[in-house]
């Protein structure tokens, strides 16, 4: 029974993501364009069955057009929040705009970290409208404290009030856009905030929280898997623009936030940019270097990773970009990451064999799994074969006086 | 070079940087074998060595890493095995602008993965444009398609401090791989 009730849910899935698909690239359900979208169409099929096989653990699963989600049977001490959508009938695009939005609300059901249902206007915490709607009326839902959501069907829209961004989403949009701003929503609802008027500042403290970069991490790690190169995304440090391309592979921002970013600055959500490209004159940076610091800085465990589950390295990060000029920081990074190369590790192992402090470790691992450096080990009847490498006879028998001696001799590292 | 010596090998096409690479840390200057490059359409350096590269870290308790590099050209491969063998690591360097560095890449790989599958080897890819360096992404591809897990950097050998995070890197690779003390068999 669970096998069908698997495969039925697989069919249903696979029936909203061919809308999805459609709708995400043209705004309209356009069928003729099936043969464009087939190829996404059966990435996400592949995608649902993986995460089926996944469903009796609370593994993230990476999905193409949505967020990264557990996939938990139990979901356990779930917040209720109440949501409306506004219907709109001004044009064909505004409705399937919120049919959209409908539709992401239903297939991505018990996956989010909260429960959304759909209420009435008056009992809702966020209100879901098409920019058309009266002006007065959106007033009104702010001023009782409600979020409200615009989605907009005019790529101008986004000009009138830049304030309003925060809580917008631009036709096209995908489903992941959606589920981020609602998780964004979700975690200024679970803080005690609510809705304010465009243009206040409200929220600026949860922009640099952990809990807004953890939701920037998951928006990044899902545009990796997108082809999306064309299009951009837009965030906010410390009060200024950064650009993230589409495909998470570039992001450009003014040449001082660089070193912001890398000293720990965090990032405000990410949004879609519309039809916006970047200004000229931003200093062009690769996405890795943005994941990396984002992550590495975010000093709690993050959400996707367990203190008592293996990590296996993937592949090594590329220290000739992240390393900082605090030498003992960066060798210790690398020292963590030698130690996995050897052997898959959980948390306190790797902290052990790497000599490094709980602290270090856990930085380490957030960055590392948010770069897609790292994944977690399957339960394995017989543990992996540690990775050799052999001490040439020459060096001797005192092979860590000579490491230190060598290490002394260059300037570099810490012995451990 | 001698059985027991302590060496490093700094491996790579042509104009990839490794001559410049052992410049940067030799404590001696570097005895260079470098000839007038006559192939100048296709590399454009004035130099390129024919034979070894030698330079060398004098500690002071009197140890000494020779440093190695061996010469690019394909004619001169039988020479890479040979440096290879019994050395502490490989620092393989690569052109990233070159249109054959994926090739070059998979070239290198396959035979210093054969020398010794114990031994540690790190990449450092130079002379990328900015804002290429996600490149990378590709140059782990293709590790993986000869199922080896090796470090990759983007650097610039130009810069000391850039030789010295390969050679930092496999000596962390030594340590986490020998918590005690071990020794090669062969």
């Amino acid at each position: 029974m669970e096998s069908v009730s698997i495969a039925i849910q697989i069919s249903l899935h696979a029936c909203m993501f061919f809308r999805h698909a459609e709708f995400e690239r043209s705004g309209s359900w356009n069928r003729n364009n099936t043969a464009r979208i087939l190829p996404d169409v059966i990435n996400s099929l592949h995608f649902i069955a993986t995460g089926a096989d996944l469903a009796t653990t609370a593994s993230p699963v990476r999905l193409p057009m949505g967020s990264t989600m557990k996939l938990s049977k139990e979901p356990v001490g779930k917040l209720e929040r109440r949501i409306t959508l506004v219907k709109s009938d001004s044009s064909r695009a505004a409705h399937n705009s919120m049919l959209f939005f409908d539709s992401v609300l239903w297939v991505f059901k018990g996956m989010s970290d909260s429960e959304w249902s759909l209420a009435s206007a008056d009992d809702a915490d966020v209100v879901v409208a098409h920019h058309e709607t009266d002006p007065q009326q959106l007033q009104q839902w702010r001023s009782a404290g409600k979020f409200v959501v615009i989605i907009s069907t005019d790529p101008a829209f986004s000009d009138v009030d830049a304030a309003a961004d925060k809580f917008l989403l631009q036709v096209p949009f995908k489903s992941a856009e959606a589920l981020q701003l609602l998780a964004r929503i979700d975690s200024l609802l679970s803080a005690g905030k609510k809705g304010t008027q465009p243009g206040e500042s409200s929220g600026s403290e949860a922009r640099n929280s952990p809990v807004n970069s953890l939701t920037v991490l998951e928006v990044l790690r899902m545009l990796r898997h997108s082809a999306a190169a064309t299009h951009w995304m837009l965030g906010n440090i410390n009060e200024q623009q950064i650009w993230v391309r589409g495909d998470g592979r570039q992001y450009r921002c003014p040449a001082h936030l660089v070193e912001a970013i890398r000293r720990g600055a965090g990032c405000s959500a990410l949004v879609s940019a519309g039809l916006k490209t970047p200004p000229a004159g931003l200093e062009s940076r690769p996405g890795f270097e943005l994941v990396w610091f984002l992550a590495y800085h975010t000093t709690t465990l993050i959400t996707e990773l367990s203190p008592t589950a293996s990590y296996r390295l993937q592949r090594w990060p590329d220290f000739g970009l992240v390393r900082t000029s605090d030498d003992v920081s960066t060798v210790t990074q690398m020292r963590i990451v030698a130690a996995l190369d050897v052997m898959p590790a959980t948390l306190a192992e790797l902290s052990f064999r790497a000599s490094a402090l709980p602290a270090e470790t856990i930085c380490t691992l957030n960055a590392l799994w948010a770069s897609d450096c790292i994944e977690p080990m399957r339960v394995v009847t017989n543990a992996p074969a540690a990775k050799k490498v052999s001490v040439p006879r020459s060096v001797g028998g005192g092979f860590k006086d000579f490491l230190r001696g060598i290490r002394k001799h260059l300037g570099i590292g810490v012995t451990s | 070079m001698s059985a027991g010596e302590i060496k490093i090998v700094f491996a790579g096409p042509m104009g990839a940087g490794k001559t410049t690479a052992i410049c940067s840390v030799s404590d001696v200057p570097p005895v260079s074998t470098e000839v007038a490059n006559t192939d100048q359409a296709a590399f454009a350096k004035e130099l390129t060595t024919v034979a070894l590269d030698f330079g060398q870290l004098l500690m002071s308790d009197g140890t000494v890493v020779h440093l190695y590099g061996t010469p690019g050209q394909q004619r001169f491969s039988f020479m890479w095995e040979i440096a290879a063998r019994g050395a502490l690591g490989v620092v393989l360097l690569l052109d990233g602008s070159s249109a054959t560095v994926e090739e070059d890449l998979r070239t290198y790989l396959r035979v210093f993965c054969n020398v010794a599958q114990s031994q540690p080897l790190v990449i450092g890819v130079g002379r990328l444009e900015p804002g290429e360096q996600d490149r990378l992404i590709d140059f782990h591809a293709v590790v993986r398609e000869l199922s080896v897990n090796v470090p990759i950097f983007n650097i610039d050998v130009r810069h000391r401090k850039d030789t010295l995070l390969l050679i930092e890197s496999l000596l962390l690779i030594l340590e986490a791989s020998n918590p005690g003390v071990q020794h090669d068999v062969a």
